[in-house]
């Protein structure tokens, strides 16, 4: 199915289907989310679930403006398993919307990761009460619950700094200041790193439906765009 | 570049039909209008943009980073069983130290049994917090002490979400720590499974959140290589709904893997129990 950009004040959407938010270049996706319900919705503002942060779930749903838009034509039982992960990992993501934005900034590395996408947060015997999650990791690990996988994590290309700060400009900036380190965002050593960007999210849905489902897709970093 | 922080002291905001937003405010340092801004509720969303948080970003951090492990101890001993939730959550983010888990551990546990009947949703987000942490923090061999969260024929049904924290974190404690020997904890695989099969009925399994807590507690009841473990993955097999069975029988074979850099025996046992049931 192919991606496309939201030309129109208006979006048709699936229910899971991916949404995207432009960042700070043109045709730069900066956030992704995927869509909390089926139907028309106002471009300027659908709502979502997405790992904003915090994780917005069925209960909280976030907002972002759809910049672009990709479906994989998710089945029902796809759709299942979607609601199934999400249900699974939004209770845990919950207590953040406790804390006000102090707090919340306190608690990024706890409750965010950047490189891997996804990643438990630890007690020291290495048990875990939280997943984190990037915005794209969130939206890949939910398609990989339903047998789609859409990009291979193994397989990205490393980006420097400068592009991830593009990405996470306030997780640099905390990094920088010395309030998180390196290792809290996955950034150790000196790069580039194999990060998850949003916009590979589109390219990999940008084929037809039995490739999508068939194989991961290979982004190269020019795919952080999609035009 | 440093960012100012304004205190808004009084203002109109109005939706425009874009979804962007107008807005005059009055604030501590003069009065301020903003034309299509655009809401957010995103922690850093384009936070290059504008302010986000005060400057410097660090001054940000005293509140929770940096908050020390005792004194979120003594606000919850202090709390008693009215502890707020939002001091649960803090505590589920700190890491604490062998001794302060001694003190802690009792202290979540009476917060847990007191208040896991409640129906107001801010207290339950706290329990869920202290549930977490608590099983997290837990000694594995206690763990058959959970089965008490589990138990029916309270005065009110424990919430379907607590309930998920239960068994997800039952679950995840196997996955890291597989049972050395089969089944650890009987009477507690027997609660997990009392609450699988009344989930996995197909009138109720389509419902919010209960495929979440069905597929969690047949994952942990295999998780603690249980007796049991073969009849709830068939049961998960024999649901009408063939994405049900899909999703246990991924979530079991990730568990596989991940075993396999843990525990060989207990690997081993897995892909026996994989064979045995799929080729029924």
């Amino acid at each position: 199915m192919p991606s496309y950009r939201v030309a129109k004040e208006g979006v048709s959407l699936g229910v899971f289907d991916i949404v995207g938010q432009d960042g700070g270049e043109r045709a730069f996706v900066g956030h992704v989310g995927l869509a909390s319900s089926t139907g028309s919705h106002t471009a300027a503002r659908v709502a979502v679930l997405d790992m904003g942060p915090p994780l917005h779930g069925p209960d909280a749903a976030g907002t972002i403006r759809a910049d672009v838009v990709g479906s994989a034509a998710l089945t029902d039982d796809d759709v299942q398993k979607i609601r199934t992960f999400i249900a699974r990992h939004a209770n845990e993501h919950r207590s953040f919307l406790q804390f006000g934005m102090r707090e919340l900034i306190a608690a990024a590395p706890e409750m965010y990761a950047i490189c891997p996408h996804a990643k438990p947060f630890y007690e020291e015997d290495g048990r875990y009460a939280r997943m984190r999650f990037s915005c794209a990791g969130f939206v890949l690990e939910a398609y990989r619950k339903a047998r789609i996988r859409l990009l291979d994590p193994d397989a990205l290309p490393p980006v420097d700094i400068a592009i991830i700060r593009l990405c996470y400009p306030m997780q640099v900036r905390l990094m920088e200041e010395g309030v998180i380190s390196p290792g809290d965002l996955g950034l150790d050593g000196d790069g580039p790193w194999p990060v998850l960007l949003c916009g590979y999210l589109f390219h990999a849905l940008d084929r037809d439906g039995i490739a999508v489902r068939r194989e991961a897709y290979v982004p190269i970093v020019e795919h952080r765009h999609f035009v | 570049m440093a960012t100012t922080r304004l205190t808004v002291l009084e203002g109109v905001v109005e939706e425009l039909p874009s979804g962007k937003y107008d807005a005059a405010l009055r604030t501590d340092q003069g009065r301020l209008v903003l034309r299509g801004a655009e809401r957010s509720d995103r922690l850093w969303a384009d936070s290059e943009k504008g302010p986000t948080i005060a400057s410097p970003a660090s001054e940000a951090i005293a509140h929770l980073g940096e908050l020390a492990a005792d004194e979120l101890l003594r606000g919850l001993a202090d709390a008693g069983t009215k502890a707020p939730s939002r001091l649960l959550c803090a505590i589920e983010m700190v890491r604490f130290l062998p001794s302060q888990r001694e003190i802690l551990l009792p202290l979540l546990w009476r917060h847990i049994l007191d208040h896991r009947n409640s129906n107001h949703p801010d207290d339950l987000v706290g329990v869920a917090a202290a549930i977490r942490k608590y099983i997290a923090m837990m000694p594995m061999e206690r763990m058959g002490q959970l089965a008490a969260l589990l138990e029916s024929g309270h005065r009110s049904p424990v919430p379907v979400d607590l309930e998920i924290e239960v068994a997800k974190m039952i679950y995840r404690n196997f996955e890291v720590h597989p049972p050395v020997v089969a089944d650890p904890q009987p009477e507690l695989a027997h609660r997990l499974w009392e609450m699988a099969r009344v989930y996995i009925d197909p009138r109720i399994l389509l419902r919010d959140n209960y495929s979440a807590v069905a597929s969690l507690a047949i994952e942990a009841i295999v998780a603690m290589r249980s007796p049991l473990a073969e009849a709830a993955w068939r049961a998960a097999i024999a649901s009408p709904y063939r994405w049900f069975a899909e999703l246990v029988t991924d979530e079991l074979d990730e568990l596989r893997e991940k075993w396999d850099r843990k525990n060989l025996d207990a690997a081993a046992w897995l892909r026996q129990l994989r064979g045995s049931v799929l080729a029924a």
